[in-house]
């Protein structure tokens, strides 16, 4: 070897030490606490979405000894209850979302060819509050006060007089702490996916992965709002007496209906289209060949991800809506029949064109194939008004949502599981054990949920902890048990020889599967890291056509190769176009994650106790670990512009117009605005069922000038925030001339709550008095608090522009808190419009 | 400082559908509204019209241009797909409106 490669190799050792270094987490329990790497996180995610899968499986194994036989007594009514409630509560939360999102967390930087998730902190903040959240949940059980209500809530079962004890209440809140990470991960994801593709991987060669991700965050965005601000309204309804559900006093039960199903129906598909995105990326690989259709199946995934806002109500079938209403949904629910054909389809010809390989994932796959379109079949039947009234809470409901749900799920999940277990584990799953497991888990699965189909239509009612002998359905729910058995064998033997795996698994090669896309383009074991430099890629499967790139990601000579600057450093590139446009600084292991999702536990924990004034006082450490937070985020006081290697020189996220803290405040945008329109959509519902609004006495049917003055302190705020941009725009700017109309901004909308607040106190009086009165005083409240955030993004980032961190060439920051500035203003003058012009105007 | 740039492809890919959801609401909040209110069937059915008709009129629009877009031949690779997309959602999402609207040519609104 000559000197000048001897010294470059010398130097291509130090740099990837330097990377490593730079990337690792911090030693010893210190280091398990604070780390924020995506890889670290992300299979955190995925091991306790596992372990609370066994539990909520354990839980049904219960409940299925319970239906054995019609006078079995294993499980008290009550307990039973418990049990129905909590196995569907931790499937559905704890277990589906946060494991899908755990695979996306682990896999997409690397499919996408980056470093690490845009927002380290942030997911691993998410990661403590689904922890914390789901034990909060389960902590009940300590208190003997488990939810016992059904995973779906229903009022007025769950309200105080019903439900005097605190099951609703650990339900409430545990489900919302836990929604946390779902929201976080789904801001995450967008930008990741939009922002950080590696250079070349424009839409067309996205992995459909990522195409999934991208419309599951999407709907998450704008379908778990919904829920949230139903179980805000029914915790304020149980712990203040607020009425937003008692039609005595102007409420209306339905409402809860409404919004839950809102959530519950996007749900199944945001649990669905992770899976189908795993499928869509396991058959080319066993099919040795290109997708057929990804054209068709990007168009099959986004055109699910509306249609499923228009089926909530196929959930309501029986509950009294008119028939044409009723029609609207049924014609949805078979709509979408057709995009998801589109995709199997298309997963038939790609496998029917290549020349399938037969390997466990792809044994998974083929269940989840068999399995799926059977739980299709039955639900096109469920989209049917009259079938679905002849059928409705019986156990067909729960045939066809566990053939949808374990076919659209579970088959694709194990799919995957082996499938990157060679990424993970750098060994190979073994054939034998793993396909036993399969057989038990496809025979159990078709033996215990077939039966269900014909005990349904014979008229055995769900959620109910026995059935009349009369039936006749006895031999049918003894073999339902008993194959059940066989299911919960199977899953724990995948289980078992994932596990085994790690420890005897064969040795596998790079790439054991020949697969084409860009994760497996990864070093193994993988480094934190992931690629040393920045890949290059031409097309949707790179490593199939460019076999030089998996070494060339591993040294450390191209983009971001050098890390002389000492920071976590990630190449963001066009939205579209996936040119570089940017270098982002990320944050490094911290302790902010777990102390903010440690008050946010002891908040919710006084909340619960009924200690509302302590549960307040938390705010104040809260807010100020949020503005540590803030304070140091990425590199504060970063570079305007970086040498990127390969002698580009790109603008830092600090300057760049696309910003990942640009996007997040947009997406944030997004999930807000899906909450206020949801509150604003309950105000308009509960208007829409009384018969005088407001009702005699309460209210200001005619507002005095007062009230109409209020929104011009709106627009000062609006002139502030609009002034003190144009001064940060200026070319020689000073930063008074910025700092000042940032606080008048900040200033006024404090003004504007507090008069606001104050008026409504003076004309419109309690808010347990009637529906009226609960729902506007939560719109006013919801953005008061909207508005005083903003106001503490204002004076935070006046701060930095104070200090010199924030300025005309690194304006991001100042940019953020003007866009969250201008939304609460906008929604507060919606707010006030809604409140104070609609009664008059109606 | 220079305001973000728009993504404005994904933006198109989203219209269909995005149309597609809004002509939904205002069908479901129309029908809601006339029978909550009392107000006269007439209202419901004009009201429907004079929502659909746009919508199929704006769906096409957007179908037919994305794919003359699509034909044109010096569109570039990831434009022609995202056009071709859009042309392809432009037909699912009148399909669909079609099966929403269907109903209401059949069913009385608030019985």
């Amino acid at each position: 070897m000559s000197a000048p490669a001897i010294d470059a190799a010398r130097d291509h050792a130090r740099r990837l030490e330097a990377l490593a270094r730079i990337w690792s987490n911090a030693p010893g329990l210190r280091g398990q606490l604070t780390a924020v790497n995506h890889g670290t996180i992300a299979l955190r995610f995925v091991v306790a979405g596992l372990a609370f899968m066994l539990v909520g499986g354990l839980l049904s194994m219960f409940m299925r000894l319970q239906l054995a036989w019609p006078d079995a007594q294993v499980l008290e009514p009550e307990r039973y209850n418990q049990f129905v409630t909590m196995h569907g509560t931790t499937m559905m939360f704890l277990f589906a979302v946060p494991i899908m999102e755990g695979f996306a967390m682990y896999l997409l930087p690397k499919m996408l060819g980056a470093r690490d998730l845009p927002f380290p902190r942030m997911s691993a903040f998410g990661w403590w509050c689904y922890l914390f959240g789901g034990l909060f949940l389960y902590s009940s059980l300590l208190f003997d006060a488990a939810p016992d209500d059904g995973w779906f809530m229903y009022v007025p079962l769950t309200d105080a007089i019903f439900s005097p004890d605190k099951g609703p209440d650990f339900w409430l809140i545990g489900v919302t702490f836990a929604e946390i990470a779902a929201v976080t991960a789904a801001v995450e994801l967008i930008v990741a996916i939009l922002l950080t593709r590696a250079p070349g991987m424009d839409i067309r060669r996205m992995p459909l992965f990522a195409w999934a991700i991208l419309v599951m965050a999407f709907m998450i965005a704008l379908g778990f709002p919904p829920l949230i601000l139903a179980s805000i309204l029914l915790e304020l309804q149980r712990a203040f007496g607020f009425v937003f559900f008692d039609p005595a006093l102007g409420g209306d039960p339905l409402l809860w209906q409404h919004l839950f199903w809102l959530f519950g129906h996007p749900e199944v598909y945001i649990i669905f289209l992770p899976a189908a995105g795993v499928v869509s990326m396991v058959v080319p690989t066993f099919a040795r060949r290109p997708v057929v259709g990804y054209a068709w199946i990007v168009l099959a995934l986004v055109s699910t991800g509306f249609l499923s806002f228009g089926l909530w109500v196929h959930h309501m079938f029986a509950v009294g809506i008119p028939l044409l209403a009723l029609a609207f949904f049924s014609a949805a629910s078979m709509a979408v029949a057709i995009p998801t054909s589109i995709q199997v389809f298309a997963w038939i010809a790609t496998l029917w064109a290549g020349r399938p390989w037969l390997r466990l994932p792809m044994l998974h796959i083929l269940g989840f194939l068999v399995v799926f379109v059977l739980g299709g079949l039955t639900g096109v039947m469920l989209a049917f008004v009259p079938f679905d009234w002849q059928v409705h809470d019986t156990h067909f409901v729960v045939a066809h949502l566990h053939y949808v749900l374990i076919g659209g799920l579970m088959f694709p999940l194990f799919a995957g599981l082996y499938y990157w277990l060679p990424l993970v584990s750098g060994r190979i799953p073994s054939e034998s054990l793993g396909r036993m497991a399969f057989w038990l888990v496809i025979i159990g699965f078709h033996l215990t949920f077939v039966p269900m189909h014909l005990t349904g239509l014979l008229g055995m009612p769900r959620r109910v902890y026995t059935y009349s002998p009369v039936l006749g359905v006895e031999w049918l729910n003894l073999l339902s048990t008993a194959a059940a058995f066989v299911l919960a064998v199977g899953i724990v033997a995948i289980l078992v020889d994932v596990g085994l795996c790690f420890v005897h698994g064969r040795r596998a090669r790079a790439n054991p599967w020949r697969a084409g896309t860009l994760e497996w383009a990864v070093p193994v074991p993988v480094p934190n890291y992931n690629f040393a430099s920045a890949p290059r890629v031409e097309d949707a499967y790179p490593l199939w056509h460019d076999p030089g790139l998996r070494e060339r990601a591993a040294r450390p000579d191209g983009l971001l190769g050098d890390p002389a600057r000492g920071r976590r450093e990630l190449l963001g590139t066009g939205i579209v176009s996936a040119r570089p446009e940017q270098v982002v600084f990320l944050s490094g292991s911290s302790w902010l994650p777990l102390a903010c999702a440690a008050v946010v536990t002891v908040l919710l924990a006084f909340f619960i106790a009924g200690q509302y004034l302590f549960s307040a006082a938390c705010l104040l450490p809260l807010v100020a670990l949020f503005c540590r937070w803030a304070w140091t985020t990425g590199w504060p006081g970063g570079p305007a512009s970086v040498e990127a290697g390969d002698g580009l020189v790109l603008p830092s996220q600090y300057a760049s117009r696309n910003a990942p803290g640009w996007w997040a405040i947009v997406v944030t945008m997004l999930i807000v605005g899906s909450l206020f329109a949801s509150l604003v959509y309950a105000y308009f519902y509960l208007w829409l069922g009384s018969a005088e609004w407001p009702p005699l006495g309460m209210g200001d049917a005619a507002p005095g000038p007062l009230h109409y003055a209020v929104p011009a302190i709106l627009v000062v705020a609006w002139a502030g925030g609009a002034a003190a941009t144009a001064a940060l725009r200026a070319r020689r700017h000073r930063r008074r001339r910025v700092v000042a109309p940032a606080m008048v901004a900040a200033g006024a909308a404090i003004a504007f709550v507090a008069l606001h607040l104050w008026l409504l106190g003076a004309s419109l009086g309690a808010p347990q008095a009637h529906a009226y009165a609960s729902v506007v005083w939560t719109l006013a409240g919801f953005c008061a608090v909207h508005l005083a955030v903003a106001a503490l993004l204002c004076l935070q980032v006046a701060a930095r522009v104070g200090r010199g961190l924030v300025d005309a060439g690194r304006p991001l920051e100042w940019r953020i808190a003007h866009a969250f500035l201008r939304y609460a203003i906008v929604q507060a003058a919606i707010g006030w419009a809604v409140i104070h012009l609609f009664p008059v105007l109606q | 400082m220079s305001p973000a740039r728009r993504p404005r492809r994904l933006v198109w890919i989203a219209s269909p559908f995005a149309i597609w959801m809004l002509h939904f609401v205002l069908v479901y909040s129309i029908q809601g509204l006339v029978c909550a209110r009392g107000w006269p069937l007439a209202v419901a059915w004009v009201g429907m019209a004079l929502v659909t008709l746009p919508a199929f009129a704006a769906v096409a629009w957007l179908g037919l241009d994305a794919r003359r877009r699509a034909a044109s031949a010096d569109a570039a690779g990831e434009k022609r797909f995202a056009a071709r997309l859009v042309a392809m959602l432009s037909l699912l999402a009148l399909l669909a409106m079609a099966f929403t609207i269907v109903p209401a040519l059949l069913l009385n609104p608030c019985e």
